[in-house]
C-alpha cells in the first residue's frame, strides 16, 4: 500500500510536467500580452510608449526569449538575468502585472479562499448525493424517487451561473423583506477586516452561505445520479438478493453489502466532483465577486500571464491528482477484488 | 457486481446476435413503458422540430434587421418580442437552440465512443497500457477545462462557431467517461464470463466490444445523458464568460447572457425563454437517458413496474 | 430614461403611503437631474460634519506607482485620487482648476523657445509627514520619466514624451523653473504633470536616486509595491490599502488646500461589473460609483430604490469606425468614403446608445466634444455616417465600380469587394453596431465578415493592421493636441489604419510647434477636416457612462474631463446635513 502511494506520487511528477508543457504552449503560442498592454497604456496615457518601456517590459517578462527557453527558465530559473524565475528554485516567476504582484502569494491567499468554498460545497453535495441517491435507489418508482428524481434533474439542467444570478437576487430580495444584510452578495469578507481566525470566520460566514449553495447544487444532482443507478444495479444483483433471501434484515443487507459496492462509482466520481467544483467556482466566484483562485486564474487565461496561468495549473493539478489518489485507495478499501500490484 | 448475464462458452457468436436482437426489442418495449422517459422523448423530439424544422417556415432568422423594431413586446408578429437592437427573439431562439444541439450531439457521440474505448481499454489490459492511458487522462484532466477552451478559442483566428465549441468540449469530455467505463471494466473483468471467453478464445478486442462494453452499457447510458446535458450547459457557461460561440452566430448561452439585465423587468422573457429551452432539453434528455438506463438493465425484471 | 421615470415611481409610491414621509426627499436643492445644465455645481448642498462614503470602483490595480508602465491604469488614478500630487483637475465644464494644496499662482510661460515654465507652489504645500514639496520632488518625478538610462537605469515610464525633452529643473525658494529642450513645445504645457512620489521618502529609504540611476530605479519598483501609507500631498491620507481591493482615507489634518474636508472616512472599494455595483446599491452596501460601462436593463433596476439617485451622461470614451488605407481594396479613398457614407450612424445610435441616455447625439468631431467651443461640423456636409445608399453608389459608380447581376459590389478591375470587420466581442455596443454595418454594407453590395476579437488581442490586431474594418475606442479630455497627431500623424504608432497623407502631417507639425492654444484649436481643426476627407475614421458617439449615488451624499457628481470621473473632487464630497 504504502510502495503504491509512493509510486503514484511519483508519476505524479512527469503528469504534472506533461501538463504544463501542453498548457504552456497552449498560453504563449496565442498571446501576446506585452503588446496588448502597451495598447492599453497608449490608451490611457494618449501618449506613445517609449520604446526603452517597450523593451524593458518585455526582457522583464522574458519575452525575449524563445518559448522553449522561457519553459525551462520558468521550471529551472537556470540562465535568468532577474533572478525571479525557476519553480525549482521556488520562484514562481513574474506576472505581467508587474512587480507589485508575487504570484506565489497571489497563488496563496486566493487558494484558501476557493479552498473554502469549494470543501464547504463539495461536501455538502456528496452526503446529498449519497443520501438522494441510496433513498431514490430503495424508494424506486414511489412518490418520493419521482421527487427527488425530479428536483436532481432540475438542479441538472440549470446553468450554473443562471441559478447562481437567481439566487443571489432571491437573497437580495430577502434582506430586503427581513430590513437585515443577513446574506452578503458580493465579496468572501468584509472589506479590510482583520482579526483572528475565529473572528474571520465568523465575518465570513453570511458570505459563505448563497455562493455555497449555488456551487452546491450544481454539483451534486450529477453524482445523485450515479448514486441511484450504481446503487439499483447492486440491488438487482444475485448476492443481495441471496442475502435477502437468506433473511439477512434488508437494513443489515443494505448496509454490509449494497450500499458498500454502490459506493465504488462515487468514490470515482468524488474527486472529479471536487475538480468540477473548482470550475464551477471560476463562475461562482465572477457571480459573487470573491477574490478566488477561479477569478484570477481566468483573469490570467484571457491576459496570457503563462507564469501565473502554471502556478494556477499547479495548485489545481495537484489538488486533482491527489483527489484521483485517494479515490483509487477508496476502490482498494470498498471493493477487495482490486488489488494493487 | 453480478454475473446474470453469464454467456454459455460453448455458444458461438451468432447465437450471441440472436439474443442481442431480442434484447432490444425488450429494451424498446420497456423504454415505452417508462412514461417520463416518453414523455421526454416526444418533447425532445418537438424541440429538434422547433429548431431545425420550424426556421423555414418563418418569417425571420436571428439577425439584426433594421426594419425590426428594438424591444417590442410579444405579439403576433414577434411571439417571444424583440431584443434591443432589433432582432426577432423567435428567430434568435430557434437558431441558438439548433446550435446549442449540433455541440450537444457531436460532443456526446465524440466523446462517449472515445471514452469508453478508451476507458475499456485500459481497464481490460490493465499494467502499462492502464498507466500510460490513464496517465494521458490525468494530464488532461490536470489542465483546466477553462485554460483549455480560452487558448484554443483564442487560438482560432475567425469568430468561434458551433464546431469548434463541439472540438473543444470534446476533448474535455471524454475523461470522466473512460474514468467511470474503467472503473466498471476493471471489475468485470475479473468476471466467469470474461474469464470464460478468453478461455473460449476470443480476441482482445472482441471481449472489450462484445461483452465489456455492452456490459458497462448502463454507465455509459448515463454518461450519454450526462454529457448531452453537459455540453449544452458548458456552452451556455462559456457564454456566460465570453468564451463561447461568438456573434453575428448565436446560442441559447448567448441569448441569457446578453439578457442577463432584463430578468426582473417587464422584458423578463427574454431572459426566461432561452434558459427555460435549456432546462427542457437536460430535462428532457435525462429523462430518456433513465428510460434508456431502466430498460437496458437486463437484470430488472418487469414485474417490478 | 432617468429621472422621469423615478418621479412616477414615488408619485405612485407616495399615493400608496398616503404621506408617510413622502416628498421630503424632492426639496432638495439640487440633484444629479441638474447636472444637463450645471454640470460644475448639480447635486451641491450643506455638508454635516462627518460621515463615511464607501465608493466603488469598477476595476483594479496591480501596483501603486502610476509613472511605470506596468501599473499605470485609471483605476488607479482614482483609487489614489485622494492624496495625490496632481498638478490639477478639468471639472466637468471643461476648465482647468490648478491643484490648490500645491501652487499659489497658474504656471508661467517664462521663455518659448526653450520652452520654460516657472511654477510657484504655495506656502505650506506639504506631504503630510512634515516635509515641505520642494523642488528635489519635482527633479525625482522629472528623472522617473526621463526614460533615460543616466538617470533611471531600467525604468519602464508609461510616457516619457515630455520627460525625455526636460534639459533642468531649477529652484529658488517657491518657485521651481522647468526648462525644457529645444525640439519640445506644446499649447498644453500648462496642463503638464510634474509631480509624483516624494524625493525624501526614497532617500529615507536608503535610495540614493539622485547619484545613482540604479537607486533611482529601485526606488521606483519600492513605489510600486508599497502602497503610500504615512504620507500625502492631498486632502485624505491613507490608513489602510491593499492594491486592487480597497483603500480607505482619512482626512490629511496637513493639507494645505482652502477645501474643508468633512468626512471622517473615504473608502474606496473595489466591485467589478456593473452587476454586482447596482446589486449593492440597491442594499446600501456602497455608497456611490461612476462605472465605465452602462447598460439600460441593469442601471434601471435602481429606479426601485428610493434612496438612490443616478443619471446617464456622455462619458469620456468615444467609438468609431476605421478603415485601413494599406487594404487592397480599401486603398483606394472612393471605395472608402463610399463604405462611411453607407453606414447609418443615426440608426445606430438609435439602437445602442440612446436606450440607455436619452439625449445621446452622434459625434461629428474627432477631437472636440460637441458642446465645447472650438466644435466645428465637418462630417455632415460629406454625408459620412448618413446611410445614404445611393449617394455611395453613385460616387462608385462614377469611380468604374460596377454591381454583378447578383447585386454585388465589383471594383473597376472587376474584383469582389469583400472585407472585413472587426469588433471587441464584450461590447454589446459593438456587437449590435457591427451587424448593422453589416446590413448597411450589404445594401451596397459589399460582403463583410463579422470577425470578433478578444479583448486581450485588440492591441496585436491594432497593432498588426489585421483588419479592414475595426471599431473601437478612444478616451479623450478636453486637450486635442497630442490627440492630434497620436491618431493621423504617418508615423504615429496609434494610426493603426495607416494613414499617410503628407500635407495633414505638415498641419499636424505646425500644431505640434504652436504654443498659443487658440491657433493650435484652429489648426486642430484643419486636422480634422483633413482626415475626414480621407474618409479614415468615422466617429459614431460619445459612451455613455453612469452615476450613482446615495441621496445623502452632496457635492457629487459625474466628470467626463477627468480620469478620476467623479472622483476629481473628493475634498468637497460630504453627507448631507439633513
Amino acid at each position: 500500500m504504502v510502495v503504491f502511494i509512493i509510486r503514484r506520487v511519483l508519476v505524479m511528477i512527469p503528469v504534472l510536467i506533461g501538463a504544463t508543457i501542453l498548457s504552456f504552449l497552449l498560453v504563449d503560442l496565442t498571446n501576446d500580452p506585452v503588446q496588448q498592454q502597451v495598447f492599453e497604456i497608449q490608451q490611457s496615457t494618449g501618449e506613445p510608449v517609449p520604446q526603452s518601456t517597450v523593451d524593458a517590459l518585455e526582457a522583464n517578462l522574458y519575452y525575449d526569449r524563445s518559448i522553449p527557453e522561457r519553459y525551462w527558465l520558468w521550471l529551472t530559473g537556470i540562465g535568468d538575468t532577474n533572478g525571479d524565475i525557476g519553480l525549482l528554485q521556488g520562484k514562481w516567476g513574474p506576472s505581467i502585472e508587474g512587480s507589485a504582484t508575487d504570484i506565489g502569494q497571489e497563488i496563496t491567499d486566493r487558494f484558501a479562499v476557493t479552498l473554502r468554498l469549494v470543501l464547504f460545497a463539495t461536501i455538502a453535495s456528496i452526503g446529498l448525493a449519497i443520501l438522494t441517491g441510496v433513498i431514490s435507489a430503495v424508494k424506486q418508482y414511489s412518490k418520493l424517487d419521482y421527487t427527488l428524481t425530479f428536483i436532481g434533474f432540475l438542479a441538472l439542467a440549470m446553468p450554473i451561473f443562471w441559478l447562481a444570478s437567481l439566487l443571489k437576487e432571491a437573497a437580495v430580495q430577502t434582506n430586503d423583506a427581513l430590513g437585515t444584510n443577513l446574506f452578503k452578495t458580493y465579496g468572501s469578507g468584509t472589506t479590510g477586516f482583520k482579526g483572528n481566525g475565529w473572528e474571520l470566520f465568523v465575518d465570513a460566514l453570511p458570505y459563505l452561505i448563497v455562493p455555497t449553495i449555488a456551487l452546491m447544487l450544481g454539483g451534486y444532482a450529477a453524482m445523485s445520479r450515479y448514486q441511484r443507478a450504481s446503487m439499483l444495479e447492486v440491488m438487482n444483483s444475485d448476492y443481495v438478493r441471496l442475502a435477502r433471501a437468506k433473511g439477512v434484515r434488508n437494513r443489515t443487507v443494505m448496509r454490509r453489502h449494497a450500499l458498500r459496492t454502490a459506493l465504488i462509482p462515487v468514490a470515482t466520481f468524488a474527486p472529479l466532483g471536487l475538480a468540477t467544483a473548482m470550475g464551477g467556482a471560476i463562475v461562482t466566484e465572477s457571480i459573487f465577486g470573491w477574490r478566488g483562485l477561479g477569478a484570477y486564474s481566468l483573469k490570467a487565461i484571457q491576459d496570457g500571464d503563462s507564469f501565473a496561468v502554471m502556478a494556477y495549473l499547479l495548485i489545481s493539478g495537484v489538488v486533482v491528482l491527489t483527489g484521483i489518489l485517494v479515490s483509487d485507495l477508496l476502490y482498494g478499501v470498498l471493493d477487495p477484488r482490486i488489488r494493487y500490484e | 457486481m453480478s454475473e446474470t448475464t453469464a454467456v454459455n462458452p460453448s455458444l458461438e457468436a451468432e447465437a450471441i446476435t440472436t439474443v442481442e436482437r431480442g434484447q432490444w426489442a425488450l429494451v424498446a418495449r420497456r423504454f415505452f413503458r417508462h412514461r417520463l422517459a416518453v414523455v421526454g422523448l416526444v418533447l425532445f423530439v418537438l424541440v429538434l422540430l422547433f429548431a431545425f424544422v420550424l426556421p423555414y417556415f418563418w418569417t425571420w432568422d436571428y439577425k439584426i434587421h433594421p426594419e425590426i423594431p428594438s424591444r417590442a413586446a410579444p405579439s403576433l408578429d414577434h411571439p417571444f418580442g424583440t431584443d434591443k437592437a432589433g432582432r426577432d427573439q423567435l428567430g434568435a431562439v430557434m437558431r441558438a437552440t439548433a446550435q446549442s444541439l449540433k455541440v450537444a450531439f457531436v460532443v456526446a457521440l465524440g466523446s462517449t465512443v472515445i471514452g469508453a474505448l478508451i476507458g475499456a481499454v485500459a481497464g481490460y489490459y490493465r499494467g502499462w497500457v492502464d498507466a500510460l492511458l490513464m496517465r494521458v487522462v490525468d494530464v488532461l484532466f490536470v489542465i483546466p477545462f477553462i485554460v483549455i477552451t480560452a487558448a484554443i478559442a483564442g487560438a482560432i483566428d475567425s469568430s468561434v462557431k458551433w464546431y469548434h465549441m463541439a472540438l473543444i468540449l470534446m476533448v474535455f469530455g471524454w475523461l470522466s467517461i473512460s474514468r467511470a467505463v474503467r472503473a466498471e471494466v476493471l471489475s468485470l473483468r475479473e468476471k466467469e464470463f470474461i474469464e470464460a471467453a478468453r478461455a473460449a478464445g476470443g480476441s482482445a478486442w472482441h471481449i472489450i466490444v462484445k461483452h465489456l462494453i455492452p456490459n458497462t452499457m448502463s454507465v455509459i447510458i448515463v454518461s450519454v445523458t450526462l454529457q448531452i446535458a453537459f455540453a449544452i450547459l458548458s456552452e451556455t457557461t462559456l457564454s456566460f464568460l465570453g468564451l463561447g460561440i461568438q456573434s453575428p452566430d448565436t446560442s441559447l448561452g448567448l441569448l441569457i447572457d446578453a439578457a442577463q439585465g432584463v430578468a426582473f423587468n417587464q422584458y423578463w422573457y427574454l431572459f426566461y425563454i432561452p434558459g427555460f429551452m435549456v432546462i427542457l432539453i437536460a430535462l428532457t434528455i435525462n429523462f430518456i437517458g433513465d428510460g434508456l438506463r431502466d430498460a437496458m438493465d437486463p437484470r430488472q425484471t418487469m414485474v417490478r413496474r | 430614461m432617468e429621472r422621469h421615470h423615478k418621479a412616477a415611481v414615488t408619485i405612485a409610491a407616495c399615493t400608496a403611503l398616503a404621506l408617510t414621509g413622502c416628498g421630503a426627499g424632492d426639496q432638495r436643492p439640487s440633484d444629479l437631474e441638474d447636472c444637463e445644465f450645471e454640470p460644475a455645481t448639480c447635486n451641491s448642498g450643506e455638508r454635516a460634519d462627518g460621515g463615511e462614503i464607501t465608493w466603488a470602483l469598477d476595476g483594479s490595480w496591480t501596483g501603486w506607482n502610476p509613472t511605470m508602465a506596468s501599473d499605470n491604469n485609471a483605476y488607479l488614478s482614482s483609487a489614489l485620487t485622494g492624496m495625490w500630487p496632481a498638478t490639477g483637475q478639468f471639472d466637468p465644464e471643461g476648465e482647468y482648476v490648478l491643484n490648490e494644496g500645491l501652487f499659489a499662482s497658474e504656471p508661467r510661460l517664462t521663455s518659448e523657445s526653450p520652452m520654460t515654465v516657472e511654477y510657484t507652489l504655495k506656502d505650506g504645500a506639504n506631504w503630510g509627514d512634515g516635509h515641505e514639496v520642494g523642488v528635489d520632488d519635482f527633479i525625482y518625478h522629472w528623472y522617473s520619466i526621463s526614460a533615460d538610462d543616466d538617470r533611471c537605469a531600467g525604468c519602464t515610464p508609461a510616457s516619457a514624451d515630455r520627460g525625455s525633452a526636460v534639459e533642468s529643473i531649477t529652484g529658488s525658494g517657491r518657485t521651481v523653473t522647468v526648462t525644457y529642450d529645444d525640439t519640445y513645445s506644446s499649447a498644453e504645457w500648462q496642463y503638464a504633470e510634474v509631480l509624483s512620489f516624494p524625493a525624501h521618502i526614497a532617500e529615507d529609504q536608503g535610495f540614493d536616486w539622485k547619484n545613482d540611476p540604479r537607486d533611482m530605479a529601485d526606488s521606483q519598483t519600492w513605489f510600486s509595491e508599497n502602497a503610500p501609507i504615512g504620507w500625502s500631498a492631498g486632502p485624505y491620507t491613507v490608513t489602510d490599502a491593499e492594491a486592487g481591493q480597497y483603500v480607505v482615507y482619512e482626512p490629511n489634518p496637513d493639507w494645505a488646500g482652502e477645501t474643508e474636508v468633512t468626512l471622517d472616512k473615504l473608502i474606496f472599494q473595489v466591485m467589478e461589473g456593473l452587476d454586482a455595483i447596482v446589486t449593492e446599491m440597491r442594499q446600501g452596501t456602497i455608497d456611490g460609483a461612476s462605472p465605465v460601462s452602462v447598460d439600460v436593463d441593469t442601471i434601471t433596476r435602481l429606479e426601485d430604490t428610493d434612496d438612490v439617485d443616478y443619471r446617464v451622461a456622455a462619458g469620456p470614451s468615444w467609438e468609431h469606425i476605421d478603415l485601413n488605407t494599406r487594404g487592397d481594396l480599401l486603398s483606394d479613398p472612393v471605395l472608402r468614403s463610399a463604405v462611411l457614407i453607407a453606414i447609418d450612424v443615426e440608426d445606430i445610435i438609435s439602437r445602442t446608445a440612446s436606450l440607455v441616455q436619452f439625449d445621446a447625439e452622434r459625434r461629428l468631431n474627432h477631437l472636440f466634444r460637441n458642446d465645447s467651443p472650438n466644435f466645428t461640423d465637418h462630417l455632415s456636409a460629406t454625408g459620412q455616417g448618413s446611410g445614404d445608399i445611393e449617394l455611395a453608389a453613385g460616387i462608385l459608380e462614377d469611380a468604374g465600380y460596377t454591381w454583378d447581376d447578383g447585386g454585388r459590389l465589383l471594383t473597376p478591375d472587376g474584383e469582389e469587394v469583400a472585407l472585413d470587420y472587426r469588433y471587441t466581442e464584450s461590447k454589446s455596443i459593438r456587437k449590435t453596431t457591427a451587424q448593422l454595418a453589416q446590413a448597411n454594407l450589404t445594401d451596397l453590395g459589399i460582403d463583410v465578415t463579422l470577425d470578433p476579437i478578444a479583448d486581450a488581442d485588440l492591441g496585436s490586431v491594432l497593432f498588426g493592421g489585421e483588419f479592414d474594418i475595426v471599431n473601437f475606442g478612444w478616451s479623450t479630455d478636453p486637450t486635442f493636441v497630442d490627440g492630434a497627431s497620436q491618431y493621423w500623424d504617418s508615423e504615429s504608432s496609434s494610426n493603426f489604419g495607416g494613414l499617410d497623407d503628407p500635407e495633414l502631417d505638415a498641419v499636424l507639425d505646425e500644431l505640434g510647434d504652436t504654443l498659443d492654444r487658440a491657433r493650435a484649436a484652429e489648426l486642430a481643426n484643419q486636422a480634422v477636416e483633413m482626415a475626414v476627407d480621407d474618409a479614415y475614421v468615422l466617429p459614431i458617439v460619445d459612451s455613455p457612462v453612469a452615476i450613482m449615488v446615495s441621496d445623502r451624499l452632496v457635492n457629487v457628481r459625474d466628470n467626463w474631463a477627468s480620469q478620476q470621473r467623479a472622483m476629481y473632487n473628493v475634498a468637497e464630497w460630504g453627507v448631507s446635513e439633513s
